[in-house]
């Protein structure tokens, strides 16, 4: 409304300022987009030479196992990273909304994972879990228990690589549905209270609905990020681990084939297959919020 | 329904007192009103009251029955909140019902105490819809059928229009003097609108620095207030305050400053004389000072002369802000003459309705001295 009256001066320096970060938006985001769609109908012929091959990419995707393999770990991981670590995240910014001894100290200290680099969270829990001289073996010996192949046992690695991506997703989490609670008026509770209300009712009845909103941004980011787990399968599981084929995510597949076996154009497919299940989850999730997500 | 009394009621967060030995009892069915501005107490002693805020000291009794340290859901009150506090998830119906559900009374019982709200406020066409479907108005109304359906002895209302346009605002306050009306059910209402509670209190409480200033009825507040404070705050607009001397002259008192003069009846002359003040505030309220070109009688004594600055037109009447030297008198005057801004004006004041407040501390020194004054 500011421009309506512009002149050709206040446009131009507009579309200065916002130029930035559409160049950024297209070169980073749009054109590798096009591009990956592009990749993924060709067949790589190396330097950088691709030949049309229309559907071949699809249908070979169709018939690889390690592909749906892959699509079930991811999907695994996306699930259980994202029903615990959104619980835990909730559970955690509740109790660290009440006002509790050193609550600063304590927020700090659940927020420290996500300014950690994740090759050094990488090496840090790999120590953890190590089979022989890890530190959880080590307390879970003192109970008796034998050791547990936490990164080899292709029926843990999984539980293990959930374990660090909800460790460190608790954190991020945290804050923003702490801010989401912090942004309750708390006449709510108080009307809660003179109805009658115990502490689960107005959990039930006036934190959940009213931090709904959060909670959704927090369950589809936490999605996206859950079908794009790499990190932690590349740094903890090596390609000789026998829990690879158990852990091996979609988007691991897709650099497998792009640069470990120099096939980009089939990773370009696994990229364009993830993409369309991200798009059709987050679909479902915009579709399911109507019953769950309420907006003041 | 209940009489709340509140004995030498105190609250303090430290060392900070917020509402200093509030006592003051609330008879049953009364519409009382707490008004005053923003931090002076009003809502901390309604949430007090609500039992929503501990009580530093003193005595809160509702029904004779004394509650300090009673839940708010026991205390058989209900209230409304100023930004409705309606459950986002619930429908309307939902919202009315969920304080019965949770007394887990019989759902016959609940359709049937929540229908009756329902009629009541007007909202039956409602009961399905969620609150983000609703109108601010109809919110406020769910909000106040929310509390309607308990039953309460009391009601407590914290600014419940506050959130509403001016014009639903009036007409949601006819509304809730009518649901008195028909009630007849204490209700505690806090506003920081002196208009509001001139128009729905029984009584008004008005509040500054945690202290009571003076308890009354709307008249008696606006014709006697007890200071300069209660005389400035109720009334729109508010009373005209000048800084005057008092000086004698062949037997009869006048007021005078810069720019006005003022002969003093004598029933406030002598009680004036009496108090022994040679310099107090003379107060007027707009309605009681006349543009003398409008006068019939010849034999007028002008008070003040100025110029017209400002001209509100506001329908049945016109305020005019004249400036008289220093002073800045504000004067309503009868629709019919027209006024510009630079017209000179002169002004004459109907004494017999001035106040006159000690300049140390403000008080009245006519309060509780004239006939008719409490």
């Amino acid at each position: 409304m500011i421009f309506v009256n512009a002149g050709k001066k206040d446009w131009a320096f507009a579309y200065a300022m916002v130029a930035p970060t559409v160049l950024g938006v297209l070169i980073l985001n749009i054109y590798p987009l096009f591009k990956s769609c592009y990749l993924s109908f060709t067949e790589s012929k190396g330097f950088g030479i691709y030949k049309w091959t229309g559907l071949d990419n699809y249908v070979r995707l169709m018939e690889d196992p390690e592909v749906w393999q892959a699509v079930v770990n991811t999907l695994a991981y996306t699930v259980l990273s994202v029903v615990i670590g959104v619980f835990l995240s909730l559970v955690v910014a509740v109790l660290l909304n009440e006002k509790i001894r050193g609550r600063g100290l304590y927020r700090t200290i659940y927020f420290l994972p996500v300014v950690s680099a994740p090759a050094a969270v990488a090496m840090v829990w790999r120590w953890l879990y190590n089979a022989d001289a890890g530190l959880i073996n080590y307390l879970l010996s003192m109970f008796g228990i034998g050791a547990i192949h936490w990164l080899t046992d292709p029926r843990m690695a999984m539980i293990s690589i959930v374990i660090v991506g909800v460790w460190t997703m608790v954190g991020y989490n945290m804050v923003l549905l702490l801010a989401g609670l912090q942004e309750i008026p708390k006449t709510f509770y108080e009307a809660a209270e003179m109805d009658g209300a115990g502490p689960v009712q107005k959990f039930l009845h006036v934190t959940l609905p009213m931090i709904s909103p959060t909670l959704f941004f927090v369950v589809v980011t936490s999605v996206i990020g859950g079908l794009q787990v790499f990190d932690f399968i590349f740094m903890m599981i090596e390609p000789s681990n026998t829990a690879m084929a158990s852990t091996q995510s979609l988007v691991y597949l897709f650099y497998k084939q792009s640069f470990l076996m120099g096939d980009r154009s089939y990773g370009a497919a696994i990229v364009m297959l993830l993409l369309v299940i991200t798009l059709i989850i987050t679909a479902i999730q915009m579709k399911l919020q109507k019953r769950w997500v309420y907006y003041e | 329904m209940a009489e709340v009394k509140l004995s030498h009621i105190k609250k303090s967060y430290g060392d900070v007192e917020i509402v200093k030995d509030f006592d003051l009892d609330i008879r049953d069915k009364e519409f009382m009103v707490f008004v005053g501005p923003s931090g002076c107490g009003k809502s901390t002693t309604l949430r007090m009251i609500a039992g929503l805020e501990d009580i530093t000291g003193g005595d809160l009794l509702i029904g004779g029955r004394r509650v300090n340290n009673v839940s708010p859901k026991d205390r058989d009150i209900a209230m409304v909140f100023q930004n409705y506090a309606l459950y986002p998830h619930m429908t309307v119906y939902e919202n009315m019902a969920f304080s019965l559900k949770l007394r887990h009374l019989a759902k016959g019982e609940i359709q049937k105490k929540v229908g009756e709200a329902a009629r009541v406020l007007q909202l039956e066409s409602l009961l399905g819809r969620k609150p983000k479907e609703l109108s601010g108005g109809q919110r406020q109304r769910v909000a106040m059928g929310r509390a309607l359906v308990r039953n309460p002895s009391v009601f407590l209302l914290d600014e419940p229009l506050s959130n509403l346009d001016a014009k639903l605002r009036v007409s949601m306050r006819t509304e809730i003097a009518r649901l008195h009306q028909r009630l007849q059910t204490t209700m505690i209402y806090v506003t920081h609108d002196q208009t509001e509670a001139m128009t729905l209190g029984d009584r008004i409480v008005v509040m500054n620095d945690g202290i009571i200033q003076q308890c009354g009825t709307p008249m008696e507040l606006y014709q006697h207030p007890v200071n300069q404070f209660v005389a400035g705050f109720i009334g729109n607009p508010p009373m005209n305050f000048f800084s005057v001397e008092l000086m004698e002259n062949e037997g009869r008192l006048f007021a005078s400053s810069e720019s006005i003069l003022i002969e003093v009846p004598q029933q406030q002359a002598d009680i004036l004389r009496a108090a022994g003040e040679k310099e107090i505030v003379f107060g007027i309220r707009p309605e009681a000072i006349h543009d003398a070109a409008m006068l019939l009688s010849e034999n007028i004594d002008i008070a003040a002369r100025g110029t017209v600055e400002v001209v509100e037109l506001l329908g049945a009447e016109t305020l005019l802000h004249v400036r008289c030297g220093r002073e800045l008198i504000v004067a309503s005057m009868p629709s019919g003459k027209s006024y510009h801004p630079g017209d000179t004006i002169e002004l004459v004041f109907t004494t017999d309705r001035m106040h006159a407040f000690r300049k140390a501390d403000g008080r009245s020194l006519l309060y509780g001295k004239l006939g008719g004054a409490a």
